[in-house]
């Protein structure tokens, strides 16, 4: 492709990166018999991994193969190149969100920041009464803890799940 | 005392404008004759990034065939998403694409209505299977994404009469550039992409005057031919050597088997050279929004001094 010939850095959707044997799929990439190739139209980053500690002094004990991820890790990110990127909420993410309307079983919220990027779209999210705390669960009672209009900070538990669009773990007490 | 309450027409009276008949002028003049090669796409023009308000865009000019008679196609589209889908619609494990095709109202001879008719749905349902290749799904559950497309100038000619059936062959023109101008704005929203798919058409045509056998040519105009007598729209991957649609019309004669995977083939070629501007295109975009030129020092350099100049 013509793209091969320009700047090794930009990296255009079908643009083939290396062989899946030498590098580990990042953001932004996939693979395709056996090939890494990008998804994204954006810049091309390899990380080494990690250091391996030194070798160890004395085995003294059976410890478990070492993993075979010391490969380095490419994928394309577009955040140098536009800020318009979305992101989708993660499993373990930090978000911010504002509660629209609660429910005794639950309290539907519409997540505003999720990490550290402000999201363009608004995406929804529930707080479950069993995940508002972690000590008495069988106490809480939704409407005590929230009201509409409050921010939350939650953590995201759930993501892929048809019933329950996203799951919320209470975080910090609501601030107001 | 003026009546404030109605807006009125303009006090004097006004005449409304009379337009010059176009001159008529012989027929043979007027019938554009194939001045490319075969095998030769139209120019194209494609920039991404073009409105600011959607989550990636793009515009696709591809050039008049002839100055006058014919306008070339102008292509907007937009992309807006991922975004997530409405509280009404089922849980989806994967991204749900839609896609718009409009004509605007002044794009072509006829007037199209505000409401979108048949043809355009139809438009929008093959651009709809030709990106679905080409995304991948499953990297953004439970959104949806909307592409929009407005025609701001069809590819007809003025001319055509419409017992040619000239209508169905520009669509197939129509839907080609839609293709490439929707898969360049996807990949400027940041939406996965296995490949970057585009366009292409190719079409068996018998010419004005020779009775020889019919020829094939890519991207081909309908007006410049005498009779067309199939044609085929590919969406093609180039680098996974796939198709993701395709759209074939017409008669073929019955003798020649091979004809039509040789029409298949020529419409890959079309989409080829369109695949190529698209990857230009997306290259030159990117290089410019890189906010610094790390490492190419020369390049800099080059920028500066033509400012100076």
């Amino acid at each position: 492709m013509a793209a091969t010939s320009s700047s090794a850095t930009i990296a255009i959707p079908g643009q083939l990166l290396g062989p899946a044997s030498k590098f580990q799929p990042g953001p932004g990439t996939h693979i395709h018999e056996s090939n890494l190739y990008s998804s994204l139209l954006g810049l091309v980053h390899v990380n080494q991994p990690t250091k391996a500690p030194g070798p160890v002094k004395r085995l003294n004990k059976i410890t478990p193969a070492p993993p075979p991820a010391e490969l380095p890790t490419i994928s394309v990110s577009r955040s140098a190149v536009s800020d318009k990127r979305e992101t989708l909420p993660e499993v373990g993410n930090t978000v911010l969100c504002r509660v629209i309307r609660i429910t005794p079983r639950q309290a539907v919220v519409a997540i505003l920041i999720c990490g550290e990027t402000v999201l363009d779209a608004e995406w929804q999210g529930l707080i479950r009464v069993q995940d508002v705390r972690a000590t008495e669960k069988d106490r809480v009672k939704i409407y005590e803890s929230f009201r509409p209009g409050d921010i939350v900070r939650a953590e995201v538990v759930s993501f892929l799940s048809p019933t329950l669009p996203f799951t919320r773990r209470f975080y910090a007490d609501a601030a107001y | 005392m003026t009546d404030r309450r109605r807006v009125n027409g303009p006090v004097g009276s006004t005449n409304p404008p009379v337009f010059e008949d176009e001159p008529e002028q012989e027929f043979g003049a007027q019938k554009g004759i194939r001045t490319r090669t075969p095998t030769a796409t139209r120019k194209m023009y494609l920039k991404t990034g073009v409105t600011p308000s959607a989550s990636g865009s793009a515009y696709l000019e591809i050039e008049a065939s002839r100055k006058g008679a014919v306008s070339g196609l102008k292509l907007s589209c937009t992309v807006h998403g991922p975004r997530s889908l409405p509280r009404s619609t089922p849980f989806s494990p994967h991204i749900i694409l839609s896609t718009h095709v409009k004509y605007a109202p002044f794009a072509t001879k006829q007037r199209r209505g505000y409401i979108r008719d048949p043809t355009e749905r139809d438009l929008g349902s093959h651009l709809e299977t030709a990106l679905r290749g080409a995304i991948i799904a499953d990297r953004w559950p439970k959104s949806g994404v909307d592409i929009i497309i407005s025609i701001v100038e069809g590819d007809h000619d003025r001319e055509t009469s419409k017992s040619q059936g000239g209508e169905a062959w520009d669509m197939m023109n129509a839907l080609s550039g839609c293709i490439t101008v929707a898969s360049a704005a996807l990949a400027d929203a940041g939406i996965d992409c296995v490949d970057t798919v585009a366009g292409g058409v190719a079409a068996l045509v018998r010419d004005e005057g020779d009775d020889t056998t019919p020829r094939i040519v890519i991207d081909p105009i309908p007006s410049e031919h005498e009779q067309i007598l199939a044609a085929c729209c590919v969406a093609y991957l180039p680098d996974r050597d796939e198709i993701t649609n395709l759209w074939f019309k017409g008669d073929l004669p019955a003798s020649d088997m091979e004809l039509y995977s040789q029409l298949v083939e020529k419409g890959i070629q079309a989409s080829r050279n369109s695949n190529e501007v698209i990857v230009n295109s997306l290259l030159i975009s990117t290089r410019e929004q890189q906010p610094h030129e790390r490492h190419d020092g020369t390049t800099r350099m080059h920028i500066a001094f033509n400012l100076q100049r």
